[in-house]
């Protein structure tokens, strides 16, 4: 199939002669055409894979309320987290970002007096509601429960960790929380962001 | 692993279509004319590669199809070689399929059988060009948003439907966001469905016709696979580099200021294929009428579509056989490469006129580089202004450049101010004023300014006072006292008056609070507390005329070229506090009594943080 002489300067033709150059053909075509494909895809790949490695931000300091607005001993109560955020190119001055559940559970005013979980279930991030008649927090999605302490009360709940709380500071009658939100469906309680 | 793949081929049967593929007949061997179809097709791939990943980071709307763009080019890791590939490849495979086009004729490859295929591959160059046209308008810049709107007007000029047409490319009567969501399903669903399934058909009738050999043959006859693969694999190769060079030339590929519908972009222009048929409209004025029809109709729909149509009509015309003397061919492919080159020859040259005009013609060329300066300096003003802000604003990056003084102060000052006023001798936007009425703004209240203003030598030159009736009253009113004493007293100080004047004029130009001269100010403190007794009895006596911190009259030099200052005096200069009833012709931009204001309070604000603002530096030309 090689219709090309070979060239002057190699001295003898041997019998495999045709075949290596049509290995060598091929192995070109391969070579070239891989590299030719590489660099689409390269940078295909190393865009899409990019926010793989963006640094997490961490905690985010926020504002829920004065310490007055609540009840010593009282419900836990549903409050929105408002913080500015940055959403790929959107700067958002001051948005939703999140939900807390927050309870006094204390008489004083120092930090232990204050109890907040991050309103997202352990299990896979729904939503979970707090029912004033039992006294407990429910998962509408996969029927997990919680105790108002925030530990796992049905046995049969399929999540592996009880509510994740969230630290919390009081700064001149305010009470402040460190919103983060944690992997979901494993024992530990890892932040993501 | 053989077991493996012969599984495979027992249930897929994919040897021989690989065979099929691959050991397809080249007669006369391998050779580089053929080239073309497969760079081609490396370069479909490579756009559909890099296409459905910007995809993932696209987002067509008004308020964020620049902000998407801006951040693939400029935040995403990699983002700009991803987009930059996209746009560089699509115009190199404008000239591959051009070349294509030229082997297909030249090589006779256009004849029986091969009509359809040949129509097929005008129907590709058609949908790739559309293609073009539809990614340009995606990153709603200046640049697209422009020219996107005059093709998008020419289908209304399109006979009977061109209004219906119009309206349901554009997604409604206006430009906006449905605009984008339909160039978009275009783009990426419509056109590249299409363009596959042509493509299919198109490779199809090729394999079942085969090449057409160039003749006289090369060589003996060989396989598609490796020889010419390996011929193919080059090309690509190098398309690839050129592709290449570009990208890394502009980093990746233009982005211009966000699209404003209020800003008109005056150089607006398709892309350099399209350029020879903007510079055919012109060749259609819009009063003549040729044959009953709208001359401008000619140019856009009937000229262009008799070109496509005697495209599509050359297999016919290149079945003439009778053989023409000279050149010793047929007559068919005698008339279809001289047509061919008579299209290359109008194509070079309608692009060479319109790319000529707009550089260098003398009228014209002015106004389109200044307005291709002005884009850029907008496209630069608005990365700085994101990088500020750290993101850009919910509401899209338009609002930056619509609140910033930078950017704003220039265009109103040549709006409103220009007429009388200049600024280091131009409107503010680069143009030069013929004859100024009014002072030159430019570094207003600094200390250079002032510097000048109060010396005899240029208070009464048209930089400042020269042209205003302060210097050169009407009839009935005597000359300015203020210009009789820089002219008069000023002009006789001696060097102790001197030092005071100097002192007096740090002093003075300290109330301006002017964000440059902070530092300078700061160091010199001492002076600055001395101007009341500067300005007093005991200094130049200002105040005899002058109103200052309660005393004297006016104009009011308490904060003089402050922020507030100046803003107070643009809404009105003939307040008792300024110029009153001596006010020459300044009008007064505020609102007045009944009257509404000229000028809204922001502009006001604008133009005011623009004038006391270091000016930015020039962007070096392109």
């Amino acid at each position: 199939m090689d219709t090309t002489p070979p060239p002057e300067n190699v001295p003898e033709t041997s019998e495999s002669e045709p075949d290596r150059r049509e290995f060598l053909q091929k192995a070109a075509c391969v070579a070239l055409g891989g590299a030719a494909t590489l660099v689409p895809v390269g940078a295909g790949v190393t865009v899409l894979v990019s926010p793989v490695f963006e640094e997490s931000a961490g905690g985010l300091l926020v504002r829920l309320t004065a310490v007055e607005a609540l009840q010593p001993k009282g419900a836990p109560q549903l409050f929105k987290v408002v913080a500015e955020r940055k959403d790929g190119w959107t700067r958002h001055p001051l948005t939703e970002i999140g939900s807390v559940f927050v309870q006094r559970v204390g008489e004083g005013e120092a930090v232990e007096d204050f109890q907040v979980f991050n309103a997202s279930c352990p299990h896979l991030g729904c939503a979970v509601e707090y029912l004033a008649e039992e006294g407990n927090f429910s998962c509408p999605c996969h029927s997990s429960t919680f105790a108002s302490t925030g530990e796992v009360l049905n046995p049969d709940s399929p999540s592996p960790r009880g509510l994740d709380s969230l630290r919390v500071e009081i700064r001149e009658g305010d009470l402040w929380v460190e919103y983060l939100n944690f992997k979901a469906n494993i024992k530990q309680k890892l932040p993501v962001a | 692993m053989k077991a493996l793949l012969g599984w495979l081929d027992q249930r897929t049967g994919y040897r021989s279509l690989v065979k099929e593929a691959l050991f397809e007949s080249v007669p006369g061997g391998a050779r580089w004319r053929y080239v073309w179809g497969s760079t081609l097709t490396f370069a479909i791939v490579m756009q559909f590669i890099t296409g459905i990943i910007l995809w993932m980071f696209y987002s067509p709307s008004s308020q964020t199809a620049w902000e998407s763009v801006y951040y693939i080019q400029e935040e995403v890791p990699g983002g700009w070689l991803l987009r930059g590939i996209h746009h560089w490849t699509a115009q190199v495979m404008t000239v591959l399929l051009l070349l294509h086009l030229l082997q297909v004729v030249i090589d006779g490859a256009y004849r029986a059988p091969r009509e359809l295929n040949f129509w097929f591959g005008m129907g590709l160059l058609g949908i790739t060009l559309a293609m073009s046209l539809t990614g340009y308008l995606l990153p709603w810049d200046q640049k697209g948003y422009w020219a996107t709107k005059v093709a998008t007007n020419l289908t209304g000029g399109v006979p009977f439907i061109g209004d219906y047409l119009q309206r349901v490319v554009v997604g409604g009567v206006d430009y906006g966001h449905h605009t984008l969501t339909r160039f978009f399903a275009l783009h990426a669903g419509v056109l590249p469905f299409l363009l596959i399934a042509l493509i299919a058909a198109h490779v199809y009738l090729f394999r079942r016709h085969g090449i057409t050999v160039k003749m006289p043959k090369k060589g003996p006859d060989a396989y598609f696979w490796p020889d010419q693969v390996l011929k193919d694999a080059v090309a690509c190769l190098a398309v690839l580099a050129t592709v290449l060079v570009f990208v890394f030339w502009q980093h990746g590929a233009h982005l211009s200021a966000p699209a404003n519908p209020a800003e008109q972009f005056s150089a607006a222009r398709p892309d350099w294929y399209f350029m020879f048929l903007f510079q055919l409209l012109k060749y259609f004025p819009g009063d003549q009428e040729i044959l009953g029809i709208a001359a401008p109709i000619w140019g856009s729909v009937i000229v262009p579509g008799a070109l496509f149509a005697a495209f599509m009509a050359l297999p016919f015309v290149g079945a003439l056989k009778w053989r023409v003397p000279v050149f010793k061919c047929r007559l068919g492919d005698f008339c279809s490469v001289v047509f061919l080159i008579l299209c290359i020859i109008g194509f070079i040259f309608l692009t060479s006129v319109a790319f000529y005009h707009d550089r260098y013609d003398p009228e014209h060329a002015p106004h389109f580089l200044a307005a291709v300066e002005q884009a850029e300096r907008d496209a630069a003003r608005v990365k700085t202004l994101v990088a500020e802000n750290d993101g850009i604003p919910p509401e899209g990056a338009l609002a930056l450049l619509r609140n910033d003084p930078h950017t704003q102060g220039p265009r109103l000052f040549k709006a409103n101010c220009a007429s009388c006023h200049t600024y280091g001798g131009e409107n503010g936007m680069g143009e030069l004023v013929e004859d100024p009425t009014a002072a030159d703004l430019k570094g207003f209240a600094s200390r250079e300014w002032l510097t000048e203003f109060l010396s005899p030598e240029h208070i009464a030159t048209a930089k400042y006072w020269g042209n205003t009736k302060f210097v050169n009253p009407d009839e009935g009113e005597r000359v300015s006292k203020m210009v009789n004493f820089v002219l008069d007293d000023v002009s006789e100080f001696g060097d102790v008056e001197k030092r005071l004047l100097e002192e007096l004029i740090i002093g003075l130009s300290a109330e301006a609070k002017l964000p440059a001269q902070a530092e300078a100010d700061a160091e010199a403190a001492d002076i600055v507390a001395q101007l009341p007794e500067l300005l007093g009895e005991d200094g130049l006596a200002c105040t005899d005329c002058h109103h200052f911190q309660g005393e004297g009259r006016r104009p009011d030099l308490t904060g003089y070229g402050s922020r507030e200052w100046t803003i107070d005096f643009i809404k009105d200069p003939s307040h008792k506090r300024f110029y009153g009833d001596r006010n020459d012709r300044m009008p007064s931009y505020g609102p007045m009594g009944e009257k509404p204001a000229k000028l809204s309070d922001r502009d006001i604000e604008l133009i005011v943080d623009w004038l006391r603002a270091v000016p930015l530096p020039t962007p070096s030309g392109h």
